[in-house]
């Protein structure tokens, strides 16, 4: 296989002599506390650049009573970790966040194509070395609450199962610390939590401790925002790409924002501007949780087998001008490929740095999993303070 | 771009409200009541744009054709809509195609003769549209329905 480990990125990692094992054949360079290995891969469901990590669940305060699940969905393009109720053991025995009435909070997560609807548990979340402690999650598709109430079915699909899914899971770590915020926590309009009592599901407003956390913001220590390293693959893409998920930002030896550009993002919405072709996209995105790059260009051709990607005959190249909200400006480069040729030419990969589709918002640009292959991607978290600034910014 | 070149009819109209996609613009007072939305109406040359502002900071706007019948529908804001309500008999159609076509994938774009359904966008940051392509009014571009 040619594909390459991205560990010279991040392995400033320890280097753990274990002599004493003796007669280890394997490798004994050990990444860091902080470093999450992360893999492209099929998955479970076969998607091309869905990027996965492993994430450990336990019963609060106790150390002995986990469960690690794999397969969980890396998304900077939501907040909290969400995991299908099928996936966790019954022995975790997670507790149900409840409001100050007594009754069960439970949350409908929305995605641009669809819902997870379940009850909102705390957990002690382990990835790498790190811990949160007490951290609400959601359990999608909790047996416990089976009647999905209109105002979040209404949404679209039921995203309910691996197949729907795509995955275990989400770990939703974007520049925002709650999935909603305040919004929800000065109202119930949004839609986003409610409380079922036995008589029923109702909208309701929810604090913000107590709606679901970026697990990283809920850290001892590497809280103030993640790095998404990915190595540079073959235009042709790879069956499989490991890369890292480093927690903090400034915190440690292995990551330090060093000269990285610093995008500083919209409060509200996490957004910034992309420009290309002088054509203006004022609310583009960085969402390793997007499979391609999506933004309207209307001179693309858009292909025939893959539905809404664009199939030029040729693979096009581009550079775009990406700008925070502190005004300043600095340029990308990427590549568009023909979706159709390049997934039939090469039925074993999974991963592509050179996937872009469409979008019907023409202000928006997702700069989805192609953009982070060959980068280290900074993700910090809005109000933490890191050597490059305060969050939220996104740099690379 | 389109909008500014149309002038604003009405402000927080008591009337009408959320409609659905190839139904009539008949008001469901009630729908916009239990949103507590304000609503305005913008003409353009061969359809109305009735815009409805939630308070969560959602904008839905509905284009009406000149018979009065809704052939799209446009959505922008921190939170997704009632895709039910505004898709109507359409809405079934939507989520069983999307889930087949797109599972795992965050960007929908469901393509078929008569219907069109596109979302985009992130945990507080979504927008979309759907349309009816045979119901477009002549000259209407797509575009146009954001």
């Amino acid at each position: 296989m040619s594909v390459r480990n991205v560990a010279e990125a991040v392995a400033i990692g320890i280097l753990l002599l274990m002599n004493a094992c003796g007669g280890s054949k394997q490798d004994m360079s050990v990444t860091a506390a902080n470093v999450q290995p992360v893999t492209v891969g099929p998955g479970p469901t076969n998607n091309v650049n869905a990027l996965f990590a492993t994430v450990t669940i336990c019963t609060l305060g106790n150390a002995s009573n986990c469960q690690a699940i794999d397969h969980i969905l890396v998304d900077t393009g939501s907040t909290g970790l969400r995991i299908l109720s099928t996936q966790l053991s019954p022995s975790l025995l997670l507790q149900q966040q409840m409001d100050s009435s007594g009754n069960p909070i439970v949350g409908c997560g929305q995605f641009a194509n669809g819902y997870t609807w379940g009850p909102v548990k705390l957990a002690d979340v382990r990835i790498s070395g790190e811990l949160g402690s007490s951290v609400p999650i959601q359990v999608i598709a909790d047996p416990t609450f089976p009647v999905v109430p209109p105002g979040c079915s209404s949404i679209g699909t039921a995203l309910n199962t691996v197949q729907t899914l795509g995955a275990n899971g989400v770990l939703g770590i974007s520049v925002f610390q709650h999935d909603c915020g305040i919004a929800c926590a000065q109202s119930a309009s949004p839609g986003i939590y409610f409380i079922c009592p036995l008589s029923g599901c109702q909208l309701a407003q929810v604090s913000l401790t107590q709606q679901l956390q970026n697990p990283v913001g809920t850290f001892s220590q590497d809280n103030n925002g993640v790095i998404i390293a990915l190595p540079l693959i073959p235009v042709t893409g790879a069956p499989s790409v490991n890369g890292s998920l480093i927690f903090g930002i400034g915190t440690q030896d292995n990551n330090a924002p060093g000269s990285a550009q610093v995008i500083p993002v919209n409060l509200n919405s996490g957004s910034f501007t992309t420009v290309l072709n002088a054509v203006t996209y004022s609310n583009s995105f960085i969402d390793s949780g997007s499979n391609a790059l999506f933004f309207a260009d209307g001179g693309i051709p858009l292909c025939n087998s893959n539905v809404g990607f664009d199939c030029p005959a040729a693979t096009q190249d581009f550079i775009a001008t990406n700008q925070g909200t502190d005004g300043v400006a600095s340029q990308v480069r990427f590549s568009v490929a023909n979706t159709d040729s390049l997934l039939s030419a090469n039925p074993t990969s999974f991963a592509f740095s050179n996937l872009a589709g469409t979008n019907s918002d023409a202000t928006s640009f997702d700069w989805g999993l192609p953009f982070f292959f060959g980068r280290k991607v900074f993700f910090a978290i809005e109000g933490q303070n890191t050597p490059a600034g305060v969050g939220p910014y996104m740099a690379y | 771009m389109l909008l500014a070149s149309i002038a604003l009819v009405m402000l927080a109209l008591p009337i009408c409200g959320w409609a659905t996609l190839g139904e009539s613009s008949v008001s469901t007072e009630t729908d916009r009541a239990s949103m507590n939305a304000s609503l305005r109406i913008l003409p353009a040359s061969n359809y109305s744009i009735h815009e409805i502002q939630a308070p969560s900071g959602l904008t839905v706007r509905e284009y009406v054709s000149l018979s009065g019948t809704v052939f799209a529908i446009g959505w922008q804001g921190p939170v997704m809509p009632d895709l039910r309500q505004t898709l109507g008999s359409y809405f079934d159609r939507y989520t069983a195609s999307a889930a087949r076509k797109h599972a795992g994938n965050r960007h929908i774009d469901v393509r078929e003769s008569d219907l069109v359904v596109q979302s985009n966008g992130h945990m507080r940051s979504f927008s979309g549209r759907a349309y009816l392509p045979q119901l477009l009014p002549q000259g209407v571009t797509v575009e146009e329905i954001r």
